[in-house]
């Protein structure tokens, strides 16, 4: 028997608590680490001293002032406490009254790009109003989750400029400015607390993933220099964005956290097919869902994220892409090039259950309380179609903007440049 | 004289470090190597997880700065972030473990020798011992031994009850002991 299984309790803790010394970081990691912390700080820095950062700290709630003992401290905790419930019912009384006018439904605007105008479409009626002045011709467009925010590309001579304008039309702004840069025309994600855009840009030369605070404006890449990413896709806790590395063998299936930190592959074996980008996140945070594929074909995969394993969804007879989780996690809708065009087909979350509820349609992602996809449709007769909503079940389906004859050139028959409804889409 | 630390000085120190970049910068070359050497000493000498964990730390901090009482000083302030941090990351590994059905103990390739005469240079075999233990007994280990907390207060960091993580540290004891002794779990 050796010895040392015969060590008493007091002797192995005495050996574990060798581990316990002093150590230095590496130099690089501490350059990295000041480097990825002093943006946040500025950005934190910028947020204190808004209106909400001052009232928030001046309240006493934030911090115990130094300079009172604790029961002064306590009255002041106390007088705005009650000062912070008045607010709170004024606030309520607000909302109350907001509630009571005719809305545009829950699940907000829908932000167009059509014939590079941008507009702000009620999608219960389809009637939309321009948000930005004439001349301006907006591509790759976007809307905040909180449906507050717009952004989107101009793309002119050997760069890109990425803007920001309230729903409203108000308050438009430039982010990122000072960058040179290049917009690589894939969908830019949002964050879920609608304070970080991520986008694919080309930066030197090399595509990568660039985070943008939309609050201040700054930017910065994510993704290391010597890796090509593509189509970023935030996580639903925010923490991580997804993205697909190309490599010379080929595209995977990646995640790193949004402070350029812990990049490792998630997307498991996949034969050699190459994935097309991660499309969404379900909302446990569990599972990516994407279309990965070669010449032969494309097949919608879910790759496990904690478990770094993948299950294909779709049957081997199907070539399927662009795929969609419902907000809820249960559903997933999906395109399948049916030779004649696209069709739209939905499926459970496991792959289960696929069936086609709409022929010759485009997906466009799914609307925040899942009751309706957004499609591009264009009917089998080579009549107009348009971008318009459908039910999961194939019902319902309605045009909110026509397609224009003059845009019959286009692949999609559509003058659409773009168009964001707050939920991530493929 | 002993230099006194009132309540507040901290919640100063960290104000003014994030109030200027060059305070900041300052701050951060101060406070980061204490945190990363908590961490690393309790990561079984991870260099890539140590380093991961302790930005993760400096980012909570920062969002969480109001939080901050000043009651401690700000290293102690940051190695408590730092330490549920650590549990975020065991609790982790645990549901990892638990998912792939194959939670044992693996046994860490020793030479023999007598164990008792332990110096410095061993502290790797020590950290290889304890990081071949399942991620809960190897939390517990380090939660209770290591940071010296109550097993109440190691309990709750880990979601567990008092009895659960008694039993618990008990069973990592006796892993590590097999462990670093060599031999083969049955």
């Amino acid at each position: 028997m050796n010895s040392s299984h015969s060590l008493t309790t007091e002797q192995v803790d005495a050996i574990l608590r060798r581990l316990d010394v002093a150590s230095a970081p590496d130099p690089a990691f501490v350059v990295s680490s000041h480097s990825a912390l002093a943006s946040r700080v500025r950005a934190v820095r910028a947020r204190d001293a808004g209106w909400f950062g001052r009232l928030y700290r001046g309240s006493g709630l934030a911090l115990v002032p130094t300079t009172l003992n604790r029961s002064t401290a306590r009255s002041l905790r106390l007088i705005a406490l009650v000062a912070l419930l008045v607010l709170a019912l004024m606030v309520g009384l607000v909302i109350a009254g907001a509630l009571n006018r005719p809305t545009i439904g829950g699940n907000g605007v829908l932000i167009v790009s059509v014939k590079g105008q941008l507009e702000a479409v009620d999608p219960l009626t389809g009637s939309g109003r321009s948000i930005l002045p004439a001349g301006v011709k907006a591509e790759s467009v976007t809307r905040s989750p909180d449906g507050q925010l717009a952004t989107y590309w101009v793309n002119g001579g050997s760069e890109s400029h990425l803007f920001a304008v309230d729903v409203d039309g108000s308050d438009r702004r430039e982010l990122a400015s000072g960058m040179s840069l290049t917009w690589n025309s894939s969908n830019d994600a949002w964050s879920s607390d609608s304070r970080f855009l991520a986008s694919e840009v080309t930066l030197d030369g090399v595509a990568r993933i660039l985070v943008v605070d939309v609050t201040s404006g700054l930017a910065g890449p994510v993704t290391p220099p010597e890796v090509v990413a593509h189509n970023p896709l935030w996580s639903p806790d925010d923490a991580w964005i997804a993205f697909t590395p190309e490599a010379k063998v080929g595209r995977g299936l990646s995640v790193i956290r949004a402070d350029g930190t812990g990049m490792h592959d998630i997307g498991g074996n996949l034969h050699g097919l190459d994935v097309a980008g991660p499309d969404t996140w379900s909302p446990d945070g569990e599972w990516i869902y994407f279309n990965a594929g070669d010449a032969a074909g494309s097949h919608v995969f879910r790759a496990n994220v904690p478990g770094r394993f993948n299950q294909q969804l779709t049957a081997n007879g199907l070539d399927a892409y662009a795929t969609a989780s419902s907000p809820d996690g249960t559903r997933v809708a999906f395109m399948v090039d049916a030779g004649y065009g696209f069709d739209l087909w939905i499926a459970n979350s496991d792959g289960t259950a696929a069936h086609r509820i709409l022929e010759t349609a485009g997906l466009g992602g799914w609307s925040a309380d899942g009751q309706f996809i957004l499609v591009r449709w264009k009917p089998p007769d080579n009549a107009l179609g348009g971008l318009g909503t459908v039910r999961p079940d194939g019902t319902d389906l309605k045009i909110l903007i026509p397609y224009d004859p003059s845009c019959r050139d286009r692949w999609d028959q559509t003058c659409e440049l773009g168009f964001g409804w707050g939920q991530a889409r493929p | 004289m002993t230099a006194r630390t009132t309540v507040g000085d901290g919640v100063n120190e960290l104000e003014a470090a994030l109030a200027d970049d060059r305070a900041f910068e300052s701050w951060h070359r101060r406070t980061l190597p204490p945190v990363y050497a908590y961490l690393l000493s309790r990561c079984g000498g991870d260099v890539t997880l140590a380093e991961d964990l302790t930005q993760e730390t400096f980012i909570a901090a920062i969002d969480r700065r109001t939080r901050f009482d000043g009651r401690s000083d700000t290293i102690t302030w940051l190695c408590g972030i730092a330490r549920h941090k650590l549990a975020d990351h065991f609790r982790s590994l645990e549901r990892d473990e638990r998912r792939r059905m194959r939670i044992e103990i693996r046994q860490v390739e020793v030479g023999s020798g007598e164990r008792e005469r332990i110096g410095p240079e061993d502290r790797t075999l020590i950290a290889e011992t304890l990081r071949s233990l399942p991620a809960s007994q190897r939390a517990v280990l380090v939660f209770v031994v290591l940071d010296d907390l109550p097993v109440a207060e190691a309990a709750r960091l880990l979601g567990r009850s008092r009895g659960a993580t008694e039993s618990l540290l008990f069973r990592a004891r006796e892993s590590f002991r097999r462990a670093y002794a060599g031999e083969v779990e049955p």
